[in-house]
């Protein structure tokens, strides 16, 4: 994974780490299933009233991996 | 122990939920957004706040943005990320975090993570120091304190300033008590005595002295050999005493009254003054050398009106081995309406007043009785030191501008960037609105 640094624009002395589009849709998919796996591990103990939300928010975090998978699938092959 | 105060700044619902489980047991807030976030570090009480890097879709790292701002705050950082290149972990950590955790394994992570924090001296010290020797949730407070305390173990002076009542001498044994000197804490109120009083009090004295002296006494400048002498209102104190006062700090010596032999005492000077320090050396009844001795480090404690987030923590500090009290919602707004004169001992003397006089449940009536209403504020807010100096430096319509801007700001952050919304619940023009957008845009790029 590279980083681009943007040229020019420096905060606190430090340059700011750019993410480029690619990464961040590795990222933005890597996030979404471990957030997934982590929900699936609370999921056991979770209390009845929370579960609810719990169980949907994964819902929506899986048709978000779809939707990025299939973004992915998209992308031309290199 | 109470509670941990913890901010989770993640932009993942999912993620959120997951970590705030795993927290429980504490008092937990979030922020979805770097605004929020900002907001909240801004202006709430954290100890440990956990910042994802990435908050939005097509964010560039702003959680590496908000790391000093919490630093500053005293809070225990810790970043989670999903990402964790050399780049962001060194970066992260060169902006002050503490811990860097990549997400996954939440349920071992964040228990060592409470585990470490409670554990490294700065958190457990800042719990302990908050919510029992100087009771605070100010953000601004503990900060100023917590970087006080740094300094609490070399020899510099500390000059503290600040209303009556707002906790000088609380705060001066504080800093007694973690300098780790071995002598005495030895409070002396310059105000209560004359100046021939105040001589004999400092210095002590031999027997025969004067007329009064039919023993030898030990002065307070003795007393605190290898401890922390703490002059209260040094402002009433004589040009001529702290003539004497002066040659004492510098030389480590002094002469008792009516002793040819110098005694030594290696003290600390911890001093406080409600007095304009301004404006005594301007008026000349301070003198500029004195001063420089006494105010190695100065310490502004703010009055209880502009820091009332502290008012119901004190009460319950204060009531905490005698009789709880409720308070109805009425008398609890009527409480932080109160312009509190008289600070923190003020509020301690209202509390032993109603702890003795009522059955624990306080009605608006019960306090209205024992606050007058011509000491309560006129509405429900009170200006910040920050904004009345704003307004000095650049004008009340400047100043009324910089409001402006906040609430507009603020309530596009909790509308999400909705225009109309903010348009219609601030019921602004779009010509205002626009206005403080550019002009944040401005600021943003500068």
């Amino acid at each position: 994974m590279s980083f681009v640094f943007r040229a020019g624009e420096v905060e606190n002395n430090r340059e700011e780490i750019i993410m480029a589009d690619n990464e961040k849709l590795y990222h933005n998919l890597k996030s979404k299933t471990i957030g997934l796996k982590s929900a699936a591990e609370l999921l056991e103990k979770c209390p009845p009233e929370k579960k609810d939300k719990v169980i949907r928010l994964m819902r929506e975090a899986a048709q978000d991996i779809i939707m990025l998978l299939t973004e992915l699938e998209a992308k031309p092959k290199s | 122990m109470d509670k941990l105060q913890i901010l989770v700044i993640e932009d993942d619902e999912l993620i959120r939920e997951v970590i705030t489980a795993n927290l429980a047991g504490q008092s937990i807030d979030t922020a979805g957004d770097k605004a929020t976030a900002e907001r909240k570090l801004k202006t709430g009480h954290y100890d440990i706040c956990f910042i994802d890097l990435l908050l939005g879709e097509n964010d560039d790292y702003s959680g590496l943005k908000l790391i000093p701002l919490a630093v500053s705050k005293g809070i225990y950082s810790v970043v989670m990320s999903s990402c964790d290149t050399e780049e962001t972990i060194s970066q992260a950590y060169a902006l002050g975090c503490k811990e860097f955790y990549v997400k996954g394994n939440e349920v071992s992570n964040i228990a060592a993570i409470i585990a470490r924090y409670m554990q490294d001296d700065t958190g457990k010290n800042a719990q302990k120091i908050f919510s029992t020797d100087f009771i605070t949730n100010d953000p601004a407070t503990r900060s100023m304190i917590t970087e006080a305390l740094k300094y609490t173990q070399g020899n510099l002076p500390i000059l503290i300033l600040g209303p009556s009542g707002t906790g000088k001498t609380t705060l001066a044994k504080l800093l007694h008590e973690h300098s780790k000197r071995p002598g005495e804490f030895v409070a002396s109120n310059c105000a209560a005595y004359t100046e021939d009083l105040l001589e004999a009090e400092l210095f002590g004295y031999k027997k025969g002295a004067f007329t009064d002296a039919r023993e030898t006494r030990k002065g307070k400048l003795s007393q605190a050999d290898k401890g922390t002498l703490f002059l209260d209102e040094i402002g009433a104190m004589s040009r001529n005493m702290q003539t004497k006062l002066l040659k004492a700090i510098e030389e480590k010596s002094f002469y008792p009254l009516g002793s040819d032999k110098p005694e030594y005492s290696d003290f600390r000077v911890i001093s406080a003054t409600l007095e304009d320090m301004q404006k005594l050396l301007t008026e000349g009844r301070l003198r500029f050398d004195f001063f420089q001795r006494v105010h190695g480090m100065t310490i502004t404690l703010s009055p209880l009106a502009q820091r009332k987030c502290d008012i119901f923590p004190l009460i319950g500090a204060f009531t905490k081995k005698t009789k709880r009290l409720a308070f109805e919602p009425a008398a609890k707004e009527y409480l932080l309406a109160h312009n509190w004169p008289g600070n923190t001992r003020e509020l301690k003397r209202f509390v032993e007043i109603i702890t003795t006089g009522t059955d624990g449940q306080i009605t608006l009536p019960t306090v209205q009785r024992h606050l007058p209403r011509s000491e309560a504020a006129s509405g429900p807010t009170t200006i910040t030191q920050a904004q009345y100096d704003h307004a000095l430096e650049h004008g009340l319509g400047g100043a009324l501008d910089s409001v402006a801007a906040e609430i507009i700001n603020r309530n596009l952050s909790e509308n999400h960037g909705k225009k109309a919304a903010t348009l219609t619940q601030l019921k602004i023009s779009k010509c205002l609105l626009y206005s403080v957008l550019a002009k944040s845009k401005t600021t943003e790029r500068k």
